[in-house]
């Protein structure tokens, strides 16, 4: 499908955006037709009432390009007349609709309270009247007249858009920057019209489109029962009438009028679609992203020499892309380690460095547009690149496990945490309920959870992040893993919490001898609980080595400059060794050197060629070529 | 502009604050109970406590954004009273953690940036033209470490970094005399977060603001501030010189604090985790806020005097003040920071 995303340069208004998509263009210009019947009278070829009685059911000719009905009279100015006062239905609708709704939504989501709560009452009781009862007494008392009909059929239909206009008042006004105004003394009008209609603008647009589109239906519905301008004049509803008689001897008849009100309601419809997608878009740093799923394995992995020293896991030369709808995106190149039973190995980079893709990439939990494309990943033996879904499935949990930044999500908030452990218990083993219960209590207690029988009752809302973390150890811990991914689990929680959590992890490994694999982007985190260090920057493993080697002198400038720019690195108060410049997206990474254009050290050979990863002694590596300059750093 | 902030010395004054969050009906969560700090004229002081602390709510309380039940918040002399949001002096602005919140997508770096003259003009009657407003902007955009083509594009084009740079130059335009950074660098990655914290202490140094930096990061705000506020459940636990409440703690909390915090060196990490081990901590409960101290159950310390009688803020052994009955009691403290680089005494006043 076609997603426009914005692009870097500059950023496009809806109405742009939307005429980038070929349904955009599409529609728009159907749309655009639909709109020219407003010329009617000059458009028109004949007089839509001219009666013809010698042509009539004709098909189309030269002279009446869609045919005449069953007095003669032209099709196609009947079309255009009839959809003048269709037009001219739905305006006053449409102006009706948001009379009503975008000032009463809007008020009511960002002024919030009292107001908000009548409003609400209000559109409830609108909702329960039955639109078309009142739509016929007014056709009554106001002598057929649609205008009247549509205006009402406008401001009783408006408590939905109403709802949703609302709903993202609300939403934006959490937002910061509607604080941030407020603060400047900015009055709610000011604030209304200057950050709350402007993001509100995408659902109104949407909204319109598909009332529209019902107005459209409920009109032609109403001059087709007869309840609109009585029969002379040309509306769309009643020519579908007229055709409904002489379906027999002229079938034709019936295609212009039906066809053109099934047209413009689909048109309408898409319209709607096509909006809600580029403003979707255009407000998510993703882009929001969607691309059909990739391959999930590599086409013709590349062989690769086996590992001489066997590694409990094993990752060799591995490159992953992300199709994006630019094109592919290689996120990771040739990111290698090795991680040992017993072993902590922390993967340490800034946010755009790949660390957690890597994690992932292990694991086969790439999202689905992320495919491995070279390289292999062996862990105890077997390659995980190829492995089938299945034999994935099987190693994820009993030998692998993983945890993560966020352990709330991880839970179902709706059963509670003794459940969930003893289902994730019985998914490894096959023991029996009471067997699973027990072994839940133990694995409660072997993560410090106090009270282990009164935790098993709570729901996951009902407790703290910190012992959603725990509760996420311990359900990794059921199938006694060989190896657990952890990916940043300490960083969203208090730093006592951090410490405690840490100390948990050390102490478990301790005890059962798994691998570690951490992703962290704190090297008090890689200090405290590491044994090997892996230093990533834009997609590349720059420096790995034993944690007191990189911690003593480290080997890449990379790796030095990020220590630097530690806040504990620097006197108080005085400035603190930064690092110019951000990491690169992929797409934008060099060639030769990735961080060449941020390092200190950089020579005019750093740009020559692909840097490799320089193995320095058995277990240190550096993708620097001129280390020796680093060796005068303390 | 330094002038201005010498001769009418801007402080904030935050006194025996109380802001109860409603939950439910006539119920209400105490988030700030009875805290009280001052910001004094061209200082930096931190604010530093966990989630639940009631430290983003102070924050709230200065910038009129929090039910305050208790208490007085004055900027300048001036009490801040029941002014709503907007009625809240121009001389406090604030910036954010989120940096992809804190700006509107739909509206240009220029405009979001030239907002304060405009409300400043709208309610001061003191126009300024456009052209004036754009060289305001463009310096500001220049201050902040931003190119001048940055007015005219959108934040989704920015970095993170980049973007709290677009927030700090909006907090700024106005030459306000206090900024509140509320976890201004928590989202950050560590190369970003030192350009933004090198930004703005020496934004601070050069126009002689005074910060009240929050966050919950103990290295970030021992880097910045040169007083510290350390907040645990509402309470304040212990204020102090930042130097010496970093290094000598006097609240079992704050030590706590200071050692679950790793430290990113291989030996004085191991020795502070052998440190916070020897705490023995009890395990993390929760506990009633009552007439005890709020850190009882957690406190290796505690005796039956805190569990009945809540500590006051008093006056600590080694400066400072502190809230705890046993601060005399604590064993002695030494410092596992002695082989840091920094020099003996504050760098700047």
């Amino acid at each position: 499908m076609t997603t426009a995303t914005e692009s870097p340069a500059k950023k496009r208004g809806i109405v742009r955006s939307v005429l980038a998509t070929w349904r955009g263009r599409i529609t728009v210009g159907f749309l655009l037709l639909f709109v020219c019947c407003l010329a009617a009278p000059l458009l028109a070829p004949a007089d839509p009432l001219h009666q013809d009685l010698r042509h009539i059911l004709e098909l189309p000719s030269g002279s009446h390009w869609l045919g005449t009905d069953s007095l003669g009279r032209d099709v196609l100015s009947r079309l255009l007349y009839g959809g003048r006062s269709s037009i001219v239905g739905i305006l006053e609708g449409v102006a009706a609709h948001l009379v009503v709704a975008v000032p009463l939504g809007v008020a009511a989501g960002y002024l919030g309270g009292r107001f908000d709560r009548y409003a609400m009452r209000a559109a409830d009781i609108v909702m329960s009247v039955p639109t078309i009862v009142i739509l016929l007494a007014i056709l009554t008392i106001f002598n057929r007249s649609i205008a009247a009909a549509m205006i009402t059929l406008g401001a009783l239909g408006a408590s939905g858009m109403m709802r949703i206009v609302r709903g993202t008042a609300m939403t934006v006004r959490q937002e910061l920057y509607v604080s941030a105004a407020e603060l400047l003394g900015l009055s709610r009008t000011q604030i209304i019209f200057r950050h709350i209609l402007p993001r509100c603008r995408g659902v109104i647009i949407v909204q319109t489109s598909l009332f529209a589109a019902i107005a459209i239906g409920i009109q032609t519905g109403l001059t087709f029962l007869g309840l609109g301008p009585p029969p002379p004049a040309a509306t769309w509803g009643g020519m579908v009438n007229e055709a409904a008689t002489t379906l027999t001897t002229a079938p034709w008849l019936l295609v212009p009028a039906g066809g053109v009100i099934a047209l413009t309601v689909l048109a309408l419809g898409i319209l709607g679609d096509t909006v809600r997608d580029v403003t979707a878009q255009s407000h998510t740093s993703s882009g929001g992203l969607r691309v059909k799923p990739a391959k999930r394995r590599p086409e013709a992995p590349a062989p690769t020499a086996a590992p001489e020293r066997r590694a409990l896991l094993s990752v060799r030369d591995l490159s992953v892309s992300f199709l994006t709808p630019r094109g592919e995106a290689e996120v990771l190149t040739g990111v290698g380690f090795d991680l040992d039973a017993g072993q902590t190995l922390g993967l340490v980079g800034e946010s755009g460095s790949g660390k957690s893709v890597t994690a992932r990439a292990v694991l086969g939990l790439l999202e689905a547009n992320g495919r491995v494309t070279a390289g292999s990943v062996v862990f105890d033996g077997q390659e995980l690149t190829r492995a089938s879904r299945k034999e994935l499935a099987a190693l994820r949990g009993t030998r692998i496990a993983l945890i993560s930044q966020e352990p709330m999500v991880a839970l179902d908030p709706s059963f509670r945490i003794g459940a969930q452990l003893t289902e994730i218990v019985r998914s490894h083993t096959k023991m029996s309920r009471r067997d699973a219960r027990r072994r839940v209590l133990e694995l409660m207690e072997l993560v410090e959870l106090p009270d282990p029988e009164e935790m098993a009752r709570r729901y996951p809302f009902q407790i703290s992040g910190g012992m959603a973390q725990r509760v996420a150890i311990a359900a990794a811990l059921a199938g006694s893993p060989d190896l657990l991914i952890a990916d940043e689990p300490t960083t969203a929680l208090d730093v006592t919490v951090q410490a405690e959590i840490l100390a948990l992890l050390r102490r478990i490994q301790r005890e059962t001898g798994m691998a570690v694999l951490l992703v962290t982007h704190d090297w008090g985190v890689v200090a405290d609980i590491c044994t090997h260090v892996a230093v990533m920057y834009a997609g590349q493993v720059v420096e790995s080595a034993p944690v007191e080697q990189v911690f003593g002198a480290s080997v890449h400038p990379y790796t030095s400059a990020l220590m630097a720019a530690s806040p504990d690195s620097a006197a108080r108060r005085t400035p603190i060794d930064a690092i110019a410049g951000t990491v690169p997206p992929p797409g934008s990474r060099l060639d030769g050197c990735r961080f060449r254009d941020r390092c200190a050290l950089a020579a005019a050979d750093c740009a020559d060629k692909d840097i490799p990863l320089l193995q320095l002694t058995e277990e240190r590596a550096s993708r620097c070529i001129h280390t020796e300059l680093l060796q005068v750093r303390p | 502009m330094k002038g201005a902030t010498t001769a009418d010395a801007a402080e904030l004054t935050v006194s025996d604050l109380v802001v109860d969050y409603p939950i439910g009906r006539r119920k209400h969560r105490r988030a700030v109970d009875g805290v009280s700090l001052r910001v004094p004229a061209g200082r930096a002081v931190g604010l530093v406590g966990e989630s639940g602390s009631g430290k983003s709510t102070v924050a709230k309380a200065v910038l009129g954004m929090a039910p305050v039940s208790a208490g007085q918040v004055a900027c300048g002399g001036t009490s801040l009273g029941d002014l709503g949001r907007s009625g809240r002096p121009q001389q406090i602005q604030v910036v954010f953690q989120d940096p992809y919140s804190s700006l509107d997508p739909t509206k240009t770096i220029g405009y979001t940036v030239q907002e304060p003259l405009r409300a400043h003009a709208d309610s001061t009657g003191a126009r300024l033209s456009a052209a004036e407003r754009e060289e305001r902007v463009r310096a500001m955009l220049a201050k902040v470490g931003l190119p001048a083509e940055a007015a005219d594009r959108y934040p989704a084009q920015f970095s993170g970094g980049q973007r709290q740079r677009i927030s700090i130059a909006r907090a700024l335009i106005l030459e306000p005399r206090l900024v509140i950074c509320d976890e201004a660098v928590s989202a950050l990655d560590l190369s970003i977060q030192a350009q933004i914290l090198n930004l703005l202490l020496e934004l601070q140094q050069d126009l002689g603001l005074s910060l009240l930096f929050i966050t919950h990061d103990l290295s970030v705000v021992n880097h910045i501030a040169e007083d510290l506020v350390v907040l645990f459940r509402g309470r304040v636990m212990e204020t102090g010189p930042a130097e010496r409440v970093y290094r000598q703690p006097q609240h079992p909390y704050t030590r706590q604090l200071v050692v679950s915090a790793p430290l990113p060196d291989l030996g004085r990490q191991r020795t502070r985790r052998e440190r916070r081990e020897a705490l023995a901590l009890p395990p993390a409960r929760q506990a009633p806020l009552g007439e005890s101290c709020p850190f009882a159950h957690r406190c290796p310390f505690a005796v039956d005097r805190c569990r009945t009688e809540r500590p006051v803020l008093r006056d600590a052994p080694l400066g400072g003040q502190v809230a705890c009955h046993r601060a005399e009691d604590l064993p002695p403290w030494t410092d596992d920071l002695t082989t840091s680089p920094e020099a003996t005494g504050s760098t700047a006043l």
